[in-house]
């Protein structure tokens, strides 16, 4: 398969001690889907932001057809931006309020000399709003009279206007209804599909994940702990964070209430993260060893990567001894090391 | 309802000045500058209607014709000063860094001057005359054009159609222009409007000091500067010339209030 | 089947001046269960969190009662007294919100603010106070409550903040809580955690919840029944077993569908319900959901279906599952 992104080692240090994103590599090929999930403050957005070049790296690279794009400057980068487009989280805050529905589908197409009058750039507009299932009538309506699933289609044709080859989504449906959801989903999907697209597709929601993706990694504090094709990351997650990760989604049906693995407290600051394995503070199966040597990212199976000393083929919970709290309602001051494992 | 009376009253105040302004000429009963010993001091009559001045000369006609001074002394300090901090207050938030530190800094700075003062300050340096008074008047203004419009802009900053403007190519100043600026000019036209009464009162008062238009020309401050000089002869002058400043800046500072209502985002939805 | 702690019947809200008002609670009827966790699911604009804020009269001051009744035990809440409300709210029952930091004053320390209640309600002093705010610290599961009590909001993160809040709502021992979409803005790690202790605290205490959210996942995990509103309504009542396996409103029905399981395997579409959620300014007539409706019929633009029960403990409001549809039409 052809590399369309590689990210190499990529860093980005905020205020000097901010370690937001800490050493990421990865890669996506052509007409590929990958998710980034982990939860807020690992740094997914801020990998988004530093591949459309919203911000500077401070260590690392970036390669766009095996073009180095990573310090090249603004003026050079715009041919580049017509290939790498995004679809941002808040349906409201991405939409200029002063522009019409028309102006803003049409607007990367302005920006980059597509159309040549107000004639063309209309009917463009209309073809383009008829894409997404909204009317061409509505060509001249203000983003505050769309709903929000209204709203977010007009993001996400706008991303497709320039037929780019990667689409950096963040967080695309979070913001919306459920009702609406599924529809945004669908069109991502159909879209893609249709022109061939790669998604970088960031999330925190495994179930949205597992519909959308062919590849997901995992992040925790600034790092991929875990980088699978996405049947085999479903099947088993091999780090114990992805497993706790995944244990925690709320159960699809009320006869599938299960064990989950409670992580002990909130993830640590990425001021000051911690020696060793940067998850030994919350890891159910955390060794001495983790807490003095980091795991390298390796293969534990085909493809299948993870950065754990204990990374095995089998599940975490099998390796557990069940501790039995139903009572004490997920209480997390218990020492690291200990786990509790509550229906 | 009593205030859309106070609006309204101002904005047909307002649209007469302009008229006044544009075609004074063909409005003055009199030669404004024209002398006439014979009738100095006199109170409202058919020919001279709101009376004459210690030199004879037709106090109505002054006024109209000082109305041109002050306006443009009022409409063009602010717009000079709103072009100039405008541009770098949204600069300075917009790129960040060391210039808007620096802008920061000399906002704070000037800030720290009372607008009179500083007006003052200018036209003692640069010399009295009506070109150095709007470049006066501009300097005063200046900091606070700055200073709404960097916050302003710093907030559009942070909006997602910023970046995605970014992301898709566009260039900055381009951004700046098409992107940042439609989104803070509510709060700016407001600040303009007040601005333009305040920057008349201004031109009044420095006139008024004997720093800005020098006679024998009329400004609505040296009619009430003389007028006053000469009271005992004739209050006329520099009651009415008062009455124009007054009812000028009341009409301006009306029409910023109810713009600000208007524009007001958290207002337009109802 | 224990005894109705809150009854809310016919309930109705309305936004604006009598004349132009807009109608966003068309008659909702809810019932909960001392000792039972009732699931109100919903999306924007559903009414979900207004009628939760109607319970404790905590409407927004735009928005009116204007019919129905709100019985807390056997007091009517619409017609108490500012006094008898006081008596009542943080007491008897309360209330957790969706973001703990907006909810929690920035500016005083957790334990006062815990404190508070247990002072006005129970008359403690405030050593008895500050003790009992240190039990219940440790009882949400807070490490190092005797430290913690003297932190201030903004020391603590999102999934303290939220168990601070859950300290102080229960620090009364009330018989109900209102939980208004308690996780939404959480990881789901501190998710899970949050919903483990609503669930013990509602055992421990035989505390009745009303968990708000629009999130069936949420609801699978807590729930004992599931009420889901559309357009202001409630539209379906069942247990929540019912409401998974025999779903009878179609609007039920696409949303269930619509939600991307984790247990899904690869599905190229996710079936999907047309249209919007209604503005509350626009509420179609009849059955509120009609024009997005698949299975809609000549009636449902006309009249406004009743939950009408069609199983032990399951109640619909659709013209397409009534038994009477033939009389009316």
């Amino acid at each position: 398969m052809n590399k369309l992104l590689e990210v190499t080692d990529l860093k980005k240090i905020f205020g000097g001690s901010v370690r937001a994103v800490d050493g990421v590599s990865f890669s996506l090929a052509e007409r590929e889907t990958l998710a980034l999930v982990g939860e807020s403050g690992c740094g997914k957005s801020t990998v988004s932001r530093l591949i459309l070049r919203l911000t500077n790296p401070t260590q690392g690279t970036i390669r766009f057809e095996g073009k180095d794009i990573t310090r090249i400057s603004q003026g050079a980068l715009k041919s580049i931006r017509r290939e790498i487009q995004f679809v941002f989280q808040d349906p409201f805050s991405s939409l200029d309020p002063r522009m019409t529905a028309g102006e803003i589908v049409t607007e990367p197409l302005s920006v980059h000399g597509l159309v040549r009058n107000g004639r063309e750039r209309r009917s463009t507009a209309e073809r383009l709003l008829q894409a997404v299932g909204l009317s061409s009538k509505h060509v001249d309506n203000w983003p505050r009279q769309f709903s929000g699933g209204q709203r977010q289609r007009l993001g996400i044709i706008r991303a497709f206007a320039l037929g780019p080859r990667l689409i950096v989504a963040d967080e695309p449906v979070s913001a919306l209804d459920v009702s609406v959801r599924s529809q945004v989903i669908n069109i991502l999907q159909d879209m893609q599909e249709d022109k061939g697209t790669a998604y970088l597709f960031i999330s925190h929601d495994m179930a949205t994940v597992r519909h959308m993706a062919d590849r997901v990694a995992v992040m925790y504090l600034g790092k991929i702990v875990e980088l699978a094709p996405k049947t085999s990351f479903f099947a088993g997650p091999q780090h114990p964070y992805a497993e706790a990760l995944l244990s925690a989604v709320p159960a699809s049906h009320p006869s599938k209430r299960r064990r989950r693995i409670l992580l002990a407290g909130d993830p640590p600051s990425p001021i000051s993260i911690p020696s060793g394995c940067r998850f030994h503070t919350r890891c159910p199966i955390a060794q001495d060893v983790c807490k003095s040597s980091e795991p390298p990212l390796k293969p534990v199976a085909d493809n299948h990567l993870a950065a754990c000393h204990f990374a095995q083929a089998w599940p975490i919970a099998s390796r557990l001894k069940d501790v039995d709290a139903p009572t004490e309602g997920g209480r997390f001051d218990n020492v690291p090391g200990d786990l509790q494992v509550c229906r | 309802m009593l205030d859309r009376i106070f609006v309204t009253f101002s904005v047909c105040f307002l649209v007469l000045l302009a008229v006044v302004v544009v075609f004074g000429d063909f409005i003055q009963p009199h030669d404004p500058l024209l002398q006439n010993f014979a009738v100095r001091d006199q109170g409202p009559s058919s020919t001279y209607w709101l009376g004459t001045d210690d030199f004879g000369r037709d106090v109505f006609s002054r006024i109209l014709e000082g109305s041109r001074l002050s306006m443009t002394v009022g409409l063009v300090s602010p717009l000079i000063a709103a072009i100039i901090g405008i541009t770098m207050g949204t600069s300075a938030a917009y790129f960040g860094g060391w210039p808007e530190r620096i802008v920061t800094r000399l906002t704070d700075m000037m800030m720290s001057f009372d607008p009179l003062l500083l007006g003052v300050l200018v036209v003692a340096l640069l010399g009295p005359g009506i070109l150095n008074l709007s470049i006066a008047i501009s300097f005063a203004l200046i900091p606070s054009f700055i200073r709404l419009s960097r916050a302003s802009a710093l907030a559009v900053r942070q909006e997602a159609y910023v970046d995605a403007a970014i992301a898709m190519g566009r260039p900055s100043y381009s951004t700046i222009v098409r992107h940042v600026l439609p989104n803070i000019s509510g709060p700016l036209v407001v600040m303009t409007t007040l601005w333009i009464g305040t920057a008349i009162r201004l031109e009044a008062t420095l006139s008024f000091i004997g720093l800005g238009a020098q006679p024998p020309a009329p400004s609505w401050g040296n009619i009430v500067r003389y007028g006053v000089q000469n009271i005992f002869g004739s209050p006329l002058p520099a009651l009415f010339a008062g009455l124009a400043i007054t009812l000028t800046v009341l009409s301006f500072n009306i029409l910023g209030d109810a713009l600000r209502d208007r524009l007001d985002p958290d207002r337009t939805v109802r | 089947m224990s005894e109705p702690i809150l009854t809310i019947r016919d309930l109705k809200v309305a936004f604006g001046p009598e004349k132009v008002s807009m109608e966003a609670l068309r008659g909702v009827d809810i019932t909960v269960r001392r000792g039972e966790c009732l699931g109100v699911v919903g999306e924007s604009g559903s009414g979900k969190s207004l009628t939760a804020l109607a319970a404790m009269r905590l409407l927004p001051s735009a928005a009116r009662i204007t019919g129905g009744s709100v019985l807390f035990k056997d007091q009517d809440m619409t017609s108490l007294s500012r006094k008898g409300l006081e008596q009542l709210r943080g007491n008897e029952m309360s209330m957790i919100f969706q973001e703990p930091m907006t909810a929690l004053n920035p500016v005083m320390r957790v334990g006062d603010q815990i404190a508070a209640p247990l002072r006005k309600h129970k008359g403690l002093s405030a050593k008895a106070a500050r003790a009992r705010t240190i039990e219940q610290l440790d009882s949400v599961g807070i490490p190092d409550p005797h430290r913690r009590i003297d932190n201030f909001p903004h020391e603590m993160s999102g999934g303290m903040r939220q168990r601070v809040m859950i300290a102080m709502a229960l620090a009364c021992e009330p018989k109900l809580l209102i939980a208004d979409e308690p996780t939404t803005a959480l990881d789901v790690t501190i998710q899970a955690q949050i919903l483990d202790l609503l669930r013990a605290k509602q055992k421990e205490m035989d505390l009745a919840i009303i968990i708000i959210t629009h999130d069936f996942g949420v609801v699978a995990e807590i729930a004992d029944r599931v009420n889901v509103m559309y357009g202001g309504r409630v539209v379906e009542e069942a247990g929540v077993g019912a409401l998974f396996d025999h779903t009878l409103h179609p609007y039920s029905i696409g949303l269930l569908n619509a939600t991307p399981t984790i247990e899904m395997e690869q599905q190229r579409r996710l079936p999907a319900i047309g249209g919007a959620v209604p503005h509350i300014s626009e509420m179609p007539s009849g059955c509120a959901f009609h024009p997005r409706c698949p299975e809609r019929r000549p009636t449902c633009d006309r009249l406004v279906p009743n939950l009408e029960t069609v199983a032990l403990d399951q109640r619909v409001a659709c013209w397409a599952r009534s038994t009477a549809d033939e009389q009316v039409a």
